[in-house]
C-alpha cells in the first residue's frame, strides 16, 4: 500500500509544475506558424470550396477532381511515385546508415560526407545531371549503343523510374540521417551478445538490428515519402511533359489555367495523402511500443 | 589433470603503440572457476574481448581446447560471455532471449524448449518466461543473462563484472548461486572483476593483474596469504605494509629492520631479490595485555594504542610502536576479550610466519 502511493506520487506532482512551461517556450513558434502557415492554409481550405464567380459555398471543385479522370490518376501516380522512393531511400539507405553507425575507422569520416554531399548541389543541377545520364542520347544509353549491347535507346528518362532514382538521389541523405540516428541507439553489446551465441554476421542483422530500428525505418519512409510527393523540381524535368503529378499539376493550374479554386483542391489531396501517411506511421509506432508497456503493466 | 580449456601463451595488446596487455601466458583447466582480479584499466575486459574474439592480440596465441582461435570469429569459438550490462535483446521475451543461441545453433525445437525451461529453472526464473527484460528487476536481468549464455552449453563461459551493477546483498546472494551453477554445470567460467572479495569468494583460482601484465596467481588462499609483491598484499585484503631498510639472515630467521632501529623476525627463506618491503595482515597480529610475558611469539612489541573503532565484530587498532611504526591490528570481539583504551600501553605479538618479506 504504502509503497504504491510512493511510486505514483512524484511523477504526477512533477507533470503538474511543469505544465505551463511548455506551452511558454512554444509560444515564439506559435505566433509565426500562425501567421506564415495557418493563415494560408486556412485561405486554401477556403477557396478550394468557394464557388469562382458567385463566392458561394460549393462541393463543386472537389466533385471536378473525382470526376475528370486525369486528378485521379496523378493522385495515384503522387502516391506509386513517393512510395517507390520512400523504399529505394530506405533500402539503399540502410548499409551505409549501418555503417556510418558502427565504423570507428577514419572511413567513417569520408563516407559520411559523401553521403551527405548531393545536399551541396541543388536540385535542379543534380537533376540535369541524372538527365545527362539517363536521356535517349545520354551517357548510359550511349554506351550500351557503342557497345552493341542494345540497337535503340532503352526508355531510361521522360518516365517514372527516371523520377523515382533522381528523387531517391535527392532524399537519401535524409533517409541516411533518420537510419543512422536509430542505429546509434541499439547497444553495440546486443550485436556481440548475438555473435557469441552463435549468430553470423547477417543473422545479426536480421535478428537484432533490423527489428530494433523499426523506428528509424519508418522514419525514413515517412521522410523520403513525403519529401517526394511534394518534390516539383525533379518530376518535372526528370519525368517530362507527360508525367504529371499533384505538384506539377498544382503549379499548372495556378500558372496555365490560373484556376486557383481546383488547384487548392489539389492542394488538398496531397496535404491529405501526406497526413494519412504519417497517422498510419506513427500509429504503428506507438502501437509497437505500447503493447510492450502494456504488457508490463499487466502482468506486475 | 584435467585437460586445458584455454591457453594463452604469451598474449599482449597495444593500441597505437600503448601496451594495454603485456605477455600474459595463462593455462586454464577445464571445469575451473578462474577470476581476473585488477584494478580499472589494467587490461581484463581487454583480455576477455581477446579470448571471445572481439579484439585480435598484437602478439601470442589463444588456444581453446588445443586450437589456435586467432583466425576463428566469435561466432564459432562456442564461448558464452555475460556482459556487465546483461545486454538482454529488448525485443524478446525471456524465453526468446535464453532460446536465442539454440536457435542459431539449429536445436530443434522441442528440445531447445527442454533446454531454455531447464536453464531457466536454475536460475530460478521459471514463470518469467513470456516478461520482456524491461519488465525484469537488475537481478532477474542478470539471471536471464546468465541462463542465456548457459543454453548453448559453451565449453567456456566469460563473465565480464556480471554482478557490479546489483546492490550489496544481491551480489553476495548472486556470488554463491553462481558458484552452484558453474560446480552443477562442470563450465569452465573465467570471471572479471576488480572486486577482490568477489573473486576470493568463488574461485578456484585468482589471477591478479596490474598494468597489463599478470602480477601474481594462485588459490584465494595462498594469494591471501603470501603475496608476492607490495602491489597484491595491498590489493588482495588489508595489510600493513612497511618498507624494510636493510636485511640479515640470522640462524633460524630472516631480521628485518623497519622504521629507525625496529627489527623484525620473519621465516628464514631464500633471498632472490633485495627485500624493500614486509607485509603483516591486521588480524595475524595479537594483542597482549602489558606483562604477559613471551608467551612464544617470535616477535613482541611494545606499543601505544592510537585509536580504537569498534566495528561490531572486531575492533580496528591504530596502533603506534614509535621509530616511525604504526601497525593497524584487528582484534576479533568476543565476550571475553577487552578492547585497549586510547593511551593504553600494549604488547603486540606477531609470528615469524606472519610476516611477510616482499621484494616489490
Ligand atoms: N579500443 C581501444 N583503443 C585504445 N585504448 C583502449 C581501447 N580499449 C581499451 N583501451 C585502453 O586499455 C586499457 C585497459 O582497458 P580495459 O577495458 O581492458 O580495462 P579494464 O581492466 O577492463 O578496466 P575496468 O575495470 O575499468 O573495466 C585502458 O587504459 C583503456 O584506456
Ligand atoms: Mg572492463
Amino acid at each position: 500500500m504504502n509503497s504504491l502511493a510512493l511510486d505514483l506520487h512524484p511523477p504526477a506532482r512533477r507533470r503538474r509544475t511543469l505544465s505551463w512551461f511548455p506551452f511558454a517556450a512554444l509560444s515564439p513558434s506559435l505566433l509565426v506558424l500562425s501567421v506564415f502557415f495557418a493563415l494560408p492554409m486556412g485561405m486554401m481550405i477556403g477557396m478550394s470550396f468557394t464557388q469562382t464567380e458567385t463566392f458561394s459555398p460549393t462541393l463543386e471543385h472537389y466533385q471536378r477532381f473525382f470526376t475528370d479522370g486525369l486528378s485521379l490518376a496523378g493522385f495515384c501516380r503522387t502516391a506509386l511515385m513517393s512510395l517507390l522512393v520512400a523504399v529505394s531511400v530506405t533500402v539503399l539507405g540502410y548499409p551505409v546508415a549501418y555503417f556510418l553507425a558502427r565504423s570507428t575507422t577514419r572511413w567513417r569520416a569520408v563516407v559520411f560526407a559523401l553521403a551527405l554531399a548531393p545536399e551541396l548541389a541543388g536540385v535542379v543541377l543534380r537533376t540535369y545531371g541524372w538527365l545527362i545520364i539517363l536521356e535517349d542520347r545520354g551517357f548510359i544509353n550511349d554506351l550500351l549503343l557503342q557497345l552493341g549491347v542494345i540497337s535503340s535507346p532503352l526508355p531510361l528518362s521522360k518516365n517514372l523510374f527516371a523520377v523515382v532514382v533522381g528523387l531517391t538521389h535527392v532524399v537519401l541523405p535524409f533517409g541516411i540521417l533518420s537510419l543512422m540516428t536509430s542505429i546509434q541507439g541499439i547497444d553495440p553489446n546486443l550485436e556481440r551478445a548475438a555473435q557469441m551465441l552463435g549468430a553470423s554476421r547477417l543473422a545479426v542483422i536480421r535478428t537484432i538490428v533490423l527489428p530494433l530500428s523499426v523506428p528509424g525505418i519508418v522514419s525514413s519512409m515517412l521522410i523520403a515519402f513525403t519529401m517526394a510527393a511534394s518534390a516539383y523540381a525533379t518530376p518535372a524535368l526528370l519525368g517530362g511533359a507527360g508525367f504529371k503529378v499533384l505538384a506539377t499539376m498544382i503549379y499548372e493550374q495556378v500558372l496555365f489555367y490560373i484556376d486557383w479554386p481546383f488547384a487548392s483542391v489539389m492542394a488538398m489531396a496531397l496535404l491529405l495523402m501526406m497526413l494519412a501517411i504519417s497517422f498510419v506511421g506513427v500509429r504503428y509506432e506507438s502501437r509497437r511500443r505500447s503493447r510492450a508497456s502494456v504488457s508490463s503493466g499487466g502482468e506486475r | 589433470m584435467n585437460a586445458l580449456d584455454i591457453e594463452l601463451v604469451s598474449v599482449s595488446k597495444s593500441y597505437a603503440g600503448m601496451a594495454v596487455v603485456k605477455d600474459i601466458d595463462l593455462a586454464i583447466p577445464q571445469g575451473e572457476f578462474v577470476s581476473i582480479l585488477g584494478p580499472s584499466g589494467c587490461g581484463k575486459t581487454t583480455t576477455l574481448n581477446m579470448i571471445a574474439g572481439f579484439t585480435a592480440p598484437s602478439h601470442g596465441d589463444i588456444r581453446i581446447k588445443g586450437r589456435s582461435q586467432v583466425r576463428v570469429p566469435p561466432e564459432r569459438r562456442n564461448i558464452g560471455l555475460v556482459f556487465q550490462n546483461y545486454a538482454l535483446f529488448p525485443h524478446m521475451t525471456v524465453t526468446e532471449n535464453v532460446a536465442f543461441g539454440l536457435k542459431m545453433k539449429g536445436v530443434r525445437r522441442n528440445e531447445a524448449e527442454t533446454t531454455v525451461k531447464s536453464a531457466l529453472r536454475s536460475v530460478h526464473l521459471e514463470g518469467m518466461g513470456e516478461r520482456y527484460p524491461r519488465e525484469l528487476s537488475g537481478g532477474q536481468q542478470q539471471r536471464v543473462a546468465l541462463a542465456r549464455a548457459i543454453a548453448p552449453r559453451p565449453s567456456v563461459l566469460l563473465l565480464d563484472e556480471p554482478l557490479s551493477n546489483l546492490d550489496l546483498k544481491l551480489r553476495e546472494a548472486m556470488r554463491i548461486e553462481l558458484k552452484e551453477i558453474q560446480q552443477q554445470l562442470g563450465m569452465t567460467f573465467v570471471y572479471v572483476t576488480h572486486d577482490q572479495e568477489e573473486a576470493m569468494a568463488m574461485s578456484d583460482r585468482v589471477v591478479v593483474m596490474w598494468q597489463g601484465a599478470i602480477a601474481q596467481e594462485g588459490q584465494p588462499a595462498a594469494l591471501y596469504r603470501e603475496p608476492n609483491s607490495r602491489f597484491v598484499a595491498d590489493f588482495i585484503g588489508k595489510s600493513n605494509i612497511l618498507s624494510v631498510t636493510s636485511t640479515a639472515t640470522q640462524a633460524a630467521n630472516l631480521e628485518l629492520a623497519v622504521g629507525d632501529g625496529l627489527i623484525l623476525k620473519a621465516h628464514k627463506i631464500e633471498l632472490t631479490a633485495e627485500i624493500r618491503y614486509c607485509s603483516i595482515r591486521p588480524e595475524s597480529i595479537a594483542v597482549l595485555p602489558p606483562g604477559a610475558g613471551g608467551s612464544g611469539f617470535a616477535n613482541l612489541l611494545n606499543a601505544t594504542v592510537r585509536r580504537v573503532v569498534n566495528l561490531g565484530a572486531a575492533f580496528e587498532i591504530d596502533a603506534d610502536l614509535g621509530s616511525d611504526v604504526r601497525l593497524h591490528v584487528l582484534l576479533r570481539a568476543t565476550r571475553a576479550s577487552v578492547p585497549p583504551k586510547v593511551g593504553d600501553a600494549i604488547h603486540l605479538g606477531i609470528d615469524d610466519a606472519d610476516i611477510q618479506p616482499l621484494s616489490a
